[in-house]
């Protein structure tokens, strides 16, 4: 059996949310036999368990006011906990935000050594890692000079290099690595990898699905202070990625959103519902790489008799709204045929036109449609535009790619001659 | 329990020190003379008090003192009073003013009396390195000033127990501080730091005396002065401990439920 860092075991904590923040809590003492008048209870983490192994990189994924942070620091002893027990074996840091004691006025050796004070260290542990902290940094010969004088990026570094620089046996890292240039980004993650290698134990809270999946070993998923899955990251995120669309489906704000409304055209056709399909023909809106999609459109077109029009499908990626992929009648590639293909479609007054993709080739990211009708020839008038309809996300599939995440896939044939 | 407390500032004395470095360090960096100023300032003060009350007004303390008596007399009386009152005022403030830092860190808050403490005291030190200077060079050394670290050391109870009460009612209670310096600014009247029993009638004197800041003052001219007062002496000690273990009452329930309020 390996041996244990934390330990939690029925865990919960609960908030008093007070109205008035002097007040109640005196009534709230005073009148103690109504006092539940006085606040409302809010129950941040609900009756949560689990053990965490020596060296292992432990990511926490979950929306927003999950309790993810609520149970970082019931872990760093920062909050008490209402019921349950959580044991941590060795010394613990925590890195909930970053820049904690620095002062603009102070030169840059000044601050490491105030901002490396804070974080528990000694006078003489600091000022043995200080060269390795300014050479981590990068800032050369500004150290001496006060913080204000530093560009943002070289004040990110500074502060970077002052947290990474701890060796603590149990680390708690609270979204601090989401900021800063993708270079330092990645060079603090090596680091995370070097701590534990010598046997730390990390936990790590981010919104960034990409590192968990790159630096951690195991992730937990919680939602309103429980925890929903726990294993192995890559599916993991995709559960995490499943729970976000299923919030968002039932968010009556984002249905409205769903209706469509056309961005631009004539209205000569219109699209009058649109569905995803898996390959079973179930609608959803969870995808793997590899699978069959299958995009419905029910359309209702001005001219009664068979229409001929071109269609333009293309796909969003929601993270930078960047345009990825597209299907265009004007020029398209059927599977299994080894040319691309012009044919524009023949509709009658209405129906329904299927957009069947096989194999699904996008990765791991949400996507959104971008839908036009247009006319045939080259005029180009928009009978219909629509614009982030039908968002989907598409989980990586099991095999993890070997560097972070491509947009697709290619198709491809692979021999090996001689 | 207040072992522990003992044991967790023993152990924290290079943060107290550091933190306590940085602070000064803070509020004079870009400053032309810098750190001086926190020696400066102080000396100029007891300069000025005593040149201006002994040799310009010409107060004596009674017909037959000399000529610095009185303006010795308020200052053995006046720096404890500012050391402890800069003290008392800025606590309210301790965790107020460290927020981020009490949320984010596992921060031992029962040091920040400490830490204000000594960024208070490094003025109060010059003041009292002159005063004593003074003091030798009139010649009115005392014996009694040997137990002057029993004073110092009840009125540190004293100063940490009500700061421990202070920096946690202070969170939630926004005003206390101005309620605080106000009423400090006013108890200076009330107390013996600028008067002697010879200077008011009895009855003001008992007012004086319902003070119980007066006794922390009485104390301490005891022991430059070479009297004794035993009922102010046993007010004193009794006050301080009883403040130190009430603060510290205060401090170690607060500090497990503090950053819910925060």
């Amino acid at each position: 059996m390996k041996e244990i860092a934390i330990s939690a075991q029925k865990v919960s904590k609960r908030f008093k949310l007070y109205k008035d923040i002097i007040m109640d809590p005196i009534k709230e003492h005073l009148f103690f036999w109504r006092k539940e008048d006085f606040y409302q209870e809010f129950l941040a983490v609900k009756d949560v368990s689990f053990e965490i192994q020596k060296g292992q990189i432990v990511g926490i994924i979950g929306p927003n006011g999950a309790g993810k942070t609520t149970l970082l620091k019931m872990i760093a002893g920062l909050l008490d906990v209402d019921n349950g027990n959580i044991d941590v074996y060795g010394k613990i840091t925590a890195l909930l935000t970053l820049g904690l004691g620095f002062h603009l006025e102070f030169t840059g050796r000044e601050n490491i050594f105030y901002g490396g004070l804070l974080l528990g260290m000694s006078k003489r542990e600091i000022l043995k890692k200080m060269s390795g902290i300014i050479e981590f940094a990068e800032i050369g010969d500004y150290i001496d000079r006060p913080l204000r004088t530093y560009s943002s990026g070289m004040r990110a570094r500074l502060v970077f290099a002052t947290s990474m620089s701890i060796d603590p046996d149990i680390l708690l890292v609270d979204e601090a690595l989401a900021t800063g240039d993708s270079y330092f980004v990645q060079k603090c993650s090596k680091r995370i990898g070097e701590m534990c290698g010598s046997g730390a134990t990390i936990l790590y809270v981010s919104h960034n699905m990409w590192h968990i999946q790159q630096i951690c070993h195991r992730a937990l998923l919680m939602d309103r202070g429980e925890i929903l899955a726990d294993g192995e990251p890559t599916s993991v995120v995709s559960r995490y990625h499943r729970l976000v669309f299923e919030k968002e489906g039932k968010d009556p704000l984002v249905m409205e959103n769903q209706e469509l409304k056309m961005v631009s055209g004539t209205g000569d056709v219109v699209l009058t519902d649109i569905r995803l399909k898996d390959k079973d023909g179930r609608e959803t809106t969870v995808f793997h790489a590899g699978d069959i999609m299958n995009i419905e459109m029910h359309y209702q077109s001005l001219n009664k008799d068979i229409h001929e029009v071109n269609l333009f499908v293309g796909f969003l990626s929601c993270k930078d709204f960047s345009y990825v992929g597209e299907i265009n009648t004007v020029e398209y590639v059927e599977p299994n045929h080894h040319e691309t293909k012009t044919e524009t479609i023949k509709i009658p007054e209405r129906g329904l036109i299927s957009v069947k993709i096989e194999p699904l080739l996008l990765l791991n990211n949400h996507y959104a449609l971008w839908v036009i009708f247009y006319e045939k020839g080259m005029g180009h008038v928009y009978y219909s535009e629509y614009k982030n309809i039908s968002p989907f996300f598409v989980a990586k599939s099991s095999n993890p790619s070997l560097k972070g995440d491509a947009l697709c896939w290619l198709p491809a044939t692979i021999t090996v001659i001689d | 329990m207040v072992f522990k407390t003992i044991f967790s500032i023993f152990e924290n004395r290079e943060l107290i020190w550091e933190m306590a470095f940085r602070d000064l360090k803070g509020t004079n960096k870009g400053a032309l003379l810098g750190f001086l100023w926190v020696g400066i300032s102080p000396l100029i003060q007891v300069a000025a008090y005593v040149i201006i009350v002994s040799l310009i007004f010409r107060v004596k303390l009674n017909s037959n003192a000399g000529p610095f008596d009185y303006a010795l007399y308020v200052l053995s009386g006046m720096i404890p009073w500012q050391v402890m009152t800069r003290s008392i005022s800025e606590a309210p403030m301790l965790i107020r003013s460290n927020t981020e830092i009490v949320k984010q860190v596992i921060y031992p808050i029962e040091t920040l009396p400490l830490t204000n403490l000594l960024v208070g005291s490094f003025g109060g030190l010059v003041n009292f390195i002159v005063f004593l200077l003074f003091f030798l060079i009139i010649g009115h050394v005392r014996w009694t000033l040997i137990f002057l670290p029993l004073p110092i050391f009840f009125l540190l109870l004293f100063i940490l127990g009500i700061s421990w009460i202070f920096s946690v009612t202070g969170v939630i209670l926004k005003d206390l501080r101005e309620m605080v310096t106000v009423i400090l600014m006013l108890m200076v009247y009330f107390s013996p730091v600028l008067i002697n029993d010879s200077m008011v009638g009895k009855s003001i004197w008992q007012i004086i005396m319902l003070n119980p800041l007066s006794h922390i003052i009485i104390s301490f001219r005891d022991v430059f002065w070479g009297s004794f007062h035993f009922w102010s002496w046993a007010i004193f000690l009794f006050m301080s401990i009883a403040v130190f273990l009430l603060g510290h009452l205060v401090i170690t329930k607060a500090k497990r439920i503090i950053n819910e309020y925060i």
